[in-house]
């Protein structure tokens, strides 16, 4: 297990050839240092616990292809990733996605992570998927999305 | 020396006939290429009792000003709800399975990347485009070429 709390086998694909490279990592680190949640408690990366009532998940949806130079090593990947938001309460919730996606679209030719990015991106502005099902009850749920140019 | 084989006049208006004819030609490959980004679509779209995928469309190409949109989604005519017991039951891991055909559910099944769908998967429109966009420019150059008087 990381100091992150999650587990870094199997980072290995193309988008993450090292532990440590993954957009994920790079995004749930920069989430943890403004304060959105702790890693393992209220702040998870790549599933979604059936509980979670109040907290943020991160999860990695592709992109588009990569933006290759010939004859250069200065290759850009394009990864999108998407941030869920659960909070009991749905103007918390409204507020705390609000605050998320003006988190990462003032992000230009910065170093988030480990990784260097020429820029994050919201592709759409918050989403309301209304109330979801958890264990014990329901929450209210938003969805972000960003895409992203990053340095390889 | 340069010869003048047709008026000023004759060239403009064949140059305005050809920038018609290409407007038309891009407005109907966009067209044709919204259709194959439906069709990807529509094969990664999930399918639990099958209402989803039929409400898929292609419109357009919208004239914005001097811009044309095409406009490929899910639910055009499907207004979307705020009760929470309604969009409950629109839920693909609710208790109750979407069978009024005036629910909106096109929005949570799309962006709800964590559930697991026996056939499709979540992010099923934003992932054709992925997968198809490389193929827009070539497709559209390959039209123009095409283009006659």
């Amino acid at each position: 297990m990381s100091d992150l709390g999650y587990d870094l086998d199997g980072y290995d694909s193309y988008h993450s050839p090292v532990p440590g490279q993954s957009t994920g990592i790079d995004i749930i680190t920069k989430l943890t240092d403004e304060g959105f949640g702790t890693p393992g408690a209220d702040l998870f990366l790549g599933f979604m616990p059936d509980s979670l009532r109040d907290g943020v998940v991160v999860m990695e949806t592709g992109g588009a292809s990569p933006l290759e130079t010939y004859g250069s090593d200065d290759d850009h990947t394009r990864p999108s990733f998407q941030i869920l938001i659960r909070d009991s309460q749905y103007g918390r919730g409204k507020t705390k996605a609000d605050k998320i996606i003006r988190l990462f679209m003032k992000i230009a030719n910065e170093v988030v992570g480990n990784t260097y990015y020429q820029y994050i991106f919201p592709s759409s502005d918050v989403i309301s998927l209304g109330k979801v099902a958890v264990l014990d009850g329901e929450t209210n749920e938003f969805s972000t999305n960003f895409s992203t140019i990053r340095e390889v | 020396m340069a010869k003048t084989l047709i008026g000023d006049d004759v060239l403009f208006a064949n140059l305005a006939v050809l920038k018609e004819h290409m407007n038309h030609a891009v407005a109907d490959g966009m067209r044709k290429f919204g259709g194959e980004i439906e069709t990807t679509s529509t094969e990664l779209c999930p399918v639990k009792v099958g209402e989803l995928r039929s409400r898929v469309f292609n419109e357009g190409p919208l004239l914005d000003d001097d811009v044309y949109i095409q406009v490929i989604g899910y639910e055009k005519f499907v207004q979307p709800v705020h009760n929470s017991q309604t969009i409950k039951q629109a839920l693909p891991w609710g208790q109750k399975e979407p069978k009024t055909k005036g629910i909106s559910y096109a929005v949570p099944v799309h962006e709800r990347t964590y559930v697991q769908h026996k056939t499709g998967e979540a992010k099923f429109l934003e992932k054709a485009v992925n997968k198809r966009e490389k193929e827009f420019n070539p497709y559209i150059q390959k039209i123009l070429k095409k283009v006659k008087l």
